[in-house]
């Protein structure tokens, strides 16, 4: 896939706003994510960050507004299309790190790259777990593995497709500081390689450096 | 897709083996049940099918019409009586009758039956020879193949049979004067006459002390029968030592019937008006009974309805137990996994690939089930003939595959897919943002 020229956004959101019935949710006016400018989504909890996330990753619809996707010269993605074309837009990192549980870590990226309708890189693959210290439980399955090392076979599987971004969603909670500037180091690396854009959803202000730039989402309250 | 579909199939099955093991063992043992009986009741229909060797009436003595056709056709009953050989010899001269084979029956020889009858007997089953020949004297024998297996019999050997037609007892009584000669092995056929040892109807006689010396042959038949086969014959002699062939030793229509009694007389019709006429014709004699084999079996069977009914229904059930095992298994798994199948959705997955994921699931099951059911049923009734003697000498030994096993592991599979359509569809609607959501 080839990627648009830097300074194009990826995507573009335009009067987004999302209700639970009367209650509004979330209201973006204006917001666009460019290539290789790593961005962070700041907020309080329930001030629609993961709304923001689903309504982006084509999970949920949003109730009005415009979001166009350019990721490269072939797409020009409307939200109805990013359901399709999930595997090859985005790579998650949910927030408890979750992997498929009957697989092991090389058949999670196996499965991811899979479902990415591309060809299966292992060369990559094997890449990502070596450089994540996790080559040698390549053939464990979740459940053996640490808090820590799902963490970051979760951040693998992300970056297994090379995907044009890779969301991560509330990466550093409940992490110490130590850990939590191995983790944002290890997505800002990773990203880096794959030639991935960085999108993290977060309440954690610590992890600010690692961004250009932030969009602060207020809470529903504030909304109203 | 399909790589998706199977690795996932696979993982999951092995990522819960004793709950899949569990359920493929509960369903295995439904479908063994029901691959059983099918096998019983497929071999018993060939079996009593061949057996009767395209035979329309059984014609013997007065008493039960069903231990009549058991006794002269599948050999495993007692004999009603004897009838006069000249009440068998005015029906097998009878013009409805096509072939009428005698059966003298009344000895055996280690537990095998000694049949006297008459050559056409091998034409009923189709029997040729992989050793020897036809008898052509009195004393003579040819014996089937399960006979010349179990037995270990070979051409030349002699033996006393024994009187009665149950195994031989310490007490039993036993023809030594009159030792029989295996001159011929019939070819297995499959049907009951690989359990037989057949000899001349005279022999049988001879052997219980009843001479025909006063025989008498109806020259103008013999001449117009047996006069081409005389000339062709290397060893004909005159005399005593008069051999022509097999015909004139068992050719009961023209011995004197006095004092003779023969068992049975296997009837077949020339015309379909006979089996109207016949039967009632032959009723209506003193001493003679007609027995259908047609009519014999289906109330044999209509005995055992009740019983094989009663195991086919325990066997559904048991398969139905099997799906709803495939149902409980397959939908806790399936609880448990919601977050793997959102995080599938969220990967790029398409609902109908997680349906056809967890299709898929429930099919190995129930074909895997299926497969080893119908397998286990075949080893174990390979088992139980090689433990039993009475189940090896009938042939019941686990070999015989029916089209209906086919339909049985097309229903299990049926079932097996229903009985994830649930899940499967409860799968297919799952929202992957469940993902997003969770823990907040």
């Amino acid at each position: 896939m080839t990627r648009e020229n830097d300074a194009n956004p990826i995507i573009k959101v335009s009067d987004l706003r999302h209700s639970y019935g009367a209650r509004e949710i979330l209201s973006i006016s204006d917001w666009e994510l460019t290539h290789s400018e790593n961005q962070l989504l700041l907020g309080p909890s329930g001030s629609g960050k993961t709304t923001f996330l689903s309504i982006l990753t084509g999970l949920l619809k949003p109730t009005s507004g415009n979001i166009s996707f350019h990721i490269n010269n072939e797409f020009n993605l409307t939200t109805e299309m990013v359901g399709k074309h999930i595997a090859s837009i985005f790579g998650i990192v949910f927030q408890d790190h979750h992997l498929i549980s009957s697989l092991t870590l090389e058949e999670n990226l196996r499965l991811a790259q899979q479902l990415s309708k591309r060809k299966p890189d292992t060369e990559w693959a094997d890449h990502l777990l070596n450089i994540l210290g996790l080559y040698s439980r390549r053939k464990d399955k979740p459940t053996l593995l640490s808090r820590g090392e799902i963490q970051r076979a979760a951040i693998a599987r992300a970056a297994s497709t090379k995907p044009a971004i890779i969301i991560a969603d509330e990466p550093t909670s409940a992490l110490d500081d130590a850990n939590c500037n191995q983790v944002m180091s290890l997505l800002e690396s990773l990203s880096n390689e794959a030639g991935s854009t960085m999108l993290v959803a977060s309440h954690d202000k610590r992890i600010t450096p690692y961004f250009k730039k932030a969009l602060e989402l207020q809470s529903p309250e504030v909304l109203s | 897709m399909t790589w998706v579909i199977t690795k996932l199939t696979w993982a999951n099955l092995f990522n819960r083996p004793v709950s899949t093991i569990l359920t493929i063992a509960t369903l295995s043992v439904a479908v063994a049940l029901i691959s059983v009986l099918l096998q019983f009741t497929a071999f018993v229909d060939q079996r009593l099918e061949r057996d009767t060797g395209g035979v329309d009436l059984v014609v013997g003595a007065k008493g039960s019409p069903l231990q009549l056709v058991l006794s002269s056709l599948y050999h495993i009953d007692i004999p009603t009586g004897n009838i006069p050989l000249r009440d068998a010899q005015s029906l097998m001269r009878n013009p409805q009758v096509g072939r009428a084979t005698p059966l003298a029956l009344g000895d055996s020889f280690l537990g095998f039956r000694i049949v006297g009858t008459s050559p056409d007997f091998l034409n009923l089953y189709d029997a040729g020879f992989q050793e020897g020949s036809i008898w052509k004297h009195e004393q003579q024998v040819v014996i089937g193949a399960r006979v010349k297996q179990d037995l270990k019999m070979g051409i030349g050997q002699k033996f006393a049979s024994t009187h009665g037609l149950v195994s031989a007892g310490a007490d039993a009584s036993h023809h030594e004067q009159t030792p029989y000669e295996v001159v011929g092995i019939l070819e297995p056929t499959g049907s009951v006459i690989d359990r037989l040892i057949l000899t001349s109807v005279e022999s049988v006689w001879h052997a219980h002390g009843i001479t025909h010396d006063e025989e008498r042959h109806d020259e103008e038949r013999h001449d117009e029968v047996s006069h081409e086969e005389h000339e062709s014959e290397a060893d004909h002699t005159t005399g005593a030592e008069h051999k022509h062939g097999h015909s004139e030793l068992s050719d009961i229509k023209n011995l004197d019937p006095s004092g003779h009694e023969i068992t049975a007389l296997l009837v077949e019709y020339k015309s379909p008006i006979a089996a109207v006429r016949l039967p009632r014709f032959v009723n209506s004699q003193s001493g003679l009974q007609a027995a259908v084999p047609a009519i014999e079996v289906t109330r044999l069977f209509s005995l055992s309805d009740g019983l094989v009914s009663g195991a086919r229904i325990i066997g559904i059930l048991f398969i139905l137990i099997g799906g709803l095992s495939i149902f409980v298994t397959v939908s806790n798994a399936s609880a448990h996994k919601a977050y793997d199948i959102a995080l599938l959705r969220s990967m790029g997955a398409s609902p109908t690939t997680v349906f056809l994921q967890q299709l898929t699931e429930g099919f190995v099951i129930a074909v895997i089930s299926g497969l080893l059911g119908i397998m286990f049923a075949h080893l174990l009734l390979f088992m139980a003939a090689s433990a039993l003697p009475s189940l090896k000498a009938i042939g019941l030994n686990g070999s015989l595959f029916t089209i209906a096993e086919l339909y049985l592991l097309v229903a299990t599979v049926f079932i097996g897919i229903v009985a994830v359509m649930w899940p499967a569809i409860r799968n297919y609607k799952l929202d992957p943002i469940i993902l997003l959501k969770r823990g907040r």
